[in-house]
Formats: C-alpha cells, sequence, structure tokens
C-alpha cells in the first residue's frame, strides 16, 4: 500500500468514526413531567440508530429536540458541523391539491438550494422510493405512498443525517421490503440514519445499534448481532417487565 | 415565497371564498341597478356617483369579513397539521415563516377585494360613469390596507391564540373599526371616568371607517386625509411586528 493509499484510508477511517450527533445529558419536561431524562448517546458517520421504546417513552421528543422543533430543557445536542438534515415525520401531512412532483418542488424552494429544484433531481427521488406517479394529487394517495412521499422530501437537500419517525408504518409487506433496500443504500453512501420504529424485525434488518427507551430514559442498549436473544424478546422482557 | 404561494393555491381552494365573493357581487350588483336605492331624509338616492361612497365601505366591510375568515385558521392549521415540521427542520425561522403564511393571507384577502372592486367598475360603466374608473382603481389601494390590517392582525394573534379566541377579538375590532365614526358619535356624549376610558379603547381600534371614507372621497374628487392612510399603515408594522416576535414553543 503507497502513502497515497494509506492517507485515503485513513481519513476514510477518521471520517467514519466522526460523531455525528453527540447528546448529553438531554432532559426534556412538560408541565413538570419528565418526557425525556438525563438522555446521553452518540452517533457515528454512516451508522443506523435506533431510538426503541413503547409509545411515551420518549422517542419523539429526543427526534423533535435534535431537529429543534422542541425547546431542549436541560442538556445538549451537538451535530457535526455543516451537516444537512433529512427528516420523515411519523404522521406526514402533505397539501392534498399537490402531486407528488409539486410537493418535492415545493420542499426543494424552501430549502433554499435552488438546484435542487430540478425536475429531474426531484423525480429521481421520487423513483428512489418507489413512487413512479407523479401526477396524481396527495388526496388520492394511500398511506404507504404517503410515507414514500414523506421519505423522497427528506432526501432532497441531500442529506448527511436522515432522521426517520416510523419509516415503514402503513407500508404493505413490498413497501417495507422497498425502504429497507433503500435505507440499506443509502447507508452504504455514508448517510447517518436515526430511526424510530416499533417494527422490531425491521430495525434488525438494517440498523446497526441502538438504545431501549422507557419513560424518558435509557434502559438499556443494542448493537446487532451480539446476542443470541432477539431484538423482540429483549424488549418485551424490559419494556414489558415494571 | 413557496409557502406564501401555498397559502394562497389552498385558500383558493376554499368554497368559502367563493361563497362570499358572489354574496359581494351580489350586493353590489343590487346596490348598483335599479333593484336597489338607498332613502336618505326622504330622497330616494340611486345615482350611481352619490351611491359609491357607500358601496365602497359596503366592499371594503364583505373584504374584510373575507380577510378575517381567510387568516383565521391558516397559522393554527399549520402548527395542527405539523406542516410546520417540515419547515422548522429546513431551517425556516418562526419569523420568516409566520411572514410567509400572513402574507398568503394578505393576497388572498387582496385578490377577493379586487374582484368586488372589478364589480363596482363593470357597474359603474354600466351607469355611464366611466370616466371614474381611474379612481375606482386608485380606490382599491385602501381595501389594500383595510383588508391588510385585519389579515395582519388575526394572523399575528392566531400564533398565540386559540381560533375561537382570536376570531372574537377580530370580530370587536373590525366590526369596531368598520363603525368606529357611529362609537366617536355616541361616545362623545359619555361623561365621567367611563366615558374617557370608552374614547380611550375607541382610540385603539383600527380606523377602518376613516379608510372607507378616504376611499369614498377620493373617487368623488373630494380632499384624501393622508393621516388616516398612514396610521392604517402603522398598524400593519405593529401587527407585523407580531408576526416575528410572537413565538411558538414548538412546531
Amino acid at each position: 500500500m503507497n502513502c497515497k493509499e494509506e492517507r485515503e484510508r485513513k481519513t476514510r477511517k477518521k471520517l467514519a468514526e466522526k460523531d455525528m450527533i453527540t447528546i448529553n445529558n438531554l432532559t426534556k419536561v412538560y408541565k413538570k413531567n419528565t418526557v425525556v431524562d438525563n438522555l446521553s448517546l452518540s452517533i457515528k458517520k454512516g451508522e443506523v440508530f435506533a431510538l426503541l421504546g413503547a409509545n411515551g417513552a420518549g422517542k419523539t421528543t429526543t427526534i423533535k429536540m435534535i431537529l429543534g422543533l422542541a425547546k431542549v430543557s436541560g442538556g445538549d445536542i451537538k451535530i457535526a458541523e455543516g451537516s444537512r438534515i433529512g427528516y420523515s415525520p411519523e404522521t406526514p401531512y402533505f397539501p392534498p391539491y399537490l402531486t407528488a412532483m409539486e410537493v418535492m418542488s415545493y420542499y426543494a424552494g424552501i430549502g433554499g438550494d435552488k438546484s435542487k429544484k430540478d425536475k429531474a433531481y426531484l423525480k429521481s427521488l421520487l423513483d428512489m422510493t418507489g413512487l413512479e406517479d407523479t401526477k396524481t394529487k396527495v388526496k388520492n394517495y394511500s398511506k404507504g405512498m404517503i410515507q414514500r412521499l414523506a421519505l423522497a422530501q427528506a432526501l432532497i437537500e441531500d442529506p448527511d443525517i436522515l432522521i426517520l419517525d416510523e419509516p415503514t408504518a402503513g407500508l404493505d409487506a413490498l413497501g417495507r421490503k422497498h425502504n429497507l433496500e433503500l435505507l440499506k443504500k443509502l447507508k452504504d453512501e455514508g448517510k447517518t440514519i436515526i430511526i424510530n420504529s416499533h417494527i422490531l424485525h425491521d430495525i434488525e434488518a438494517i440498523c446497526d445499534r441502538g438504545i431501549i427507551m422507557k419513560k424518558g430514559k435509557i434502559i438499556d442498549t443494542w448493537t446487532n448481532g451480539v446476542s443470541h436473544e432477539s431484538l423482540e424478546d429483549k424488549f418485551i422482557r424490559l419494556v414489558g417487565a415494571e | 415565497m413557496e409557502i406564501v404561494v401555498n397559502v394562497v393555491k389552498e385558500k383558493i381552494r376554499k368554497k368559502m371564498l367563493y361563497i362570499t365573493t358572489i354574496l359581494g357581487i351580489l350586493v353590489v350588483m343590487l346596490f348598483s341597478t335599479d333593484m336597489g336605492s338607498l332613502t336618505i331624509g326622504g330622497k330616494n338616492i340611486s345615482d350611481y356617483y352619490v351611491l359609491i361612497p357607500i358601496l365602497i365601505n359596503v366592499v371594503n366591510f364583505l373584504a374584510g369579513a373575507i380577510s378575517l375568515a381567510m387568516s383565521i385558521t391558516t397559522i393554527p392549521n399549520e402548527y395542527e397539521r405539523r406542516t410546520s415540521h417540515l419547515i422548522w427542520a429546513r431551517g425556516v425561522g418562526q419569523g420568516k415563516y409566520h411572514i410567509s403564511l400572513a402574507m398568503g393571507n394578505v393576497i388572498v384577502s387582496w385578490i377577493s377585494g379586487m374582484i368586488l372592486y372589478l364589480t363596482l367598475g363593470v357597474f359603474a360603466i354600466a351607469n355611464g360613469y366611466s370616466n371614474i374608473l381611474g379612481q375606482i382603481f386608485v380606490a382599491t389601494l385602501f381595501m389594500f390596507i383595510y383588508t391588510a390590517i385585519i389579515s395582519v392582525m388575526t394572523s399575528a394573534l392566531s400564533i398565540k391564540l386559540p381560533a375561537v379566541v382570536t376570531g372574537l377579538i377580530m370580530i370587536m375590532l373590525f366590526v369596531g373599526g368598520a363603525f368606529r365614526s357611529i362609537l366617536l358619535l355616541v361616545s362623545a356624549v359619555l361623561t365621567g371616568f367611563g366615558g374617557t376610558v370608552v374614547k380611550r379603547i375607541i382610540k385603539l381600534i383600527p380606523d377602518l371607517a376613516g379608510l372607507s371614507r378616504q376611499a369614498g372621497n377620493l373617487v368623488q374628487g373630494k380632499a384624501v386625509d393622508a393621516h388616516v392612510i398612514i396610521m392604517g399603515l402603522v398598524i400593519i408594522w405593529i401587527a407585523g411586528l407580531g408576526l416575528i416576535f410572537f413565538r411558538r414553543k414548538e412546531a
């Protein structure tokens, strides 16, 4: 291996080890109710990270704080400088009178980068998510199609970090498979992905590691492939136990 | 700009906008033809030239009502549907977001107001007064200020208050503003501490009646009081500051 290759290898390794998100003692209090309690974690570049927990565990609030959609009550969140973030919400709403292409064009315009408004580029993102019909109005879309559109709009700014809240909810088996394959592809491209999902089978299929939350606290961590116990069994054992 | 255009697109799909605008056109038609006339001091007033200041009042009032109805839910709906999530997540600040939404409301109000003024113009021609078309056109500028006051104030209040509360406050300010001259007349007979308080409160109400009166004066070639226009613009500016400084805690 020559010097140049060695240098490139080291750079790649360094980049891969780079923390994209570092959270220290993150706390969120709503009307005296602590919904996220002293959460600390770090997510490296290229990782697919899972936020797990039952409803009300504080996952979505954590995501909202990372995105700046909710104020932080305590602690801090550090995001790697210059990182672009794409977000697909749990219950996406798009103007029903717009077509998928119009929705994409709308969000591309809001993002501020005019080059992202290119129709061919936006069409490629829609194709990537399996939403080939770009002329039908959103009001005629199924839940699964809206989910795909939500994922497509999250990719507009070519984000370094992708935050997906229930990305496979509402999708049929084929749709789920397609989405999971897409997420694997995005991971291979070096994107850092944070997923909040209740479908543990999907988590096991694509995530590298994650945390299990309960009442705002991390009750355990999970790393793919290191334990004989399935994620589902672990989840039921930990979350189900009072 | 995308947000502004989207608000306009969404609003022009509302049935309420069309119903109110058509209603406005019918009212203008009623006053502008032989079907409708006013009796003031026992004299029958059906001359279009004499009627036009009254018509301007009516048209501005209708445009204001449309403006209020169209603006009241725009911002609360954005937060309720969580459309705001995808906007905030793209780094758009609250001030810019709220201003864009309010601008959309203002433009929709102007469009419906212009349709009503267009009807006025058509009936001016039909009644043989095509010579005042230029004045009617300039009078739309007063409607722009009138509806912008309602729209921006409603939008700003709706950031912090529930739609029902915003609606109640704005209906009071709107009706009070449209009939401000009458309120001032009534309050003139009030004396003592209560009277002073009432007079002060009335002074805080935007002078919408004054704006319509100035538009009427302009069409009839009378002097226009610039003070009313300046005060209208000041109110828009203050309400605009509300759009920037009123903030939601969460998207």
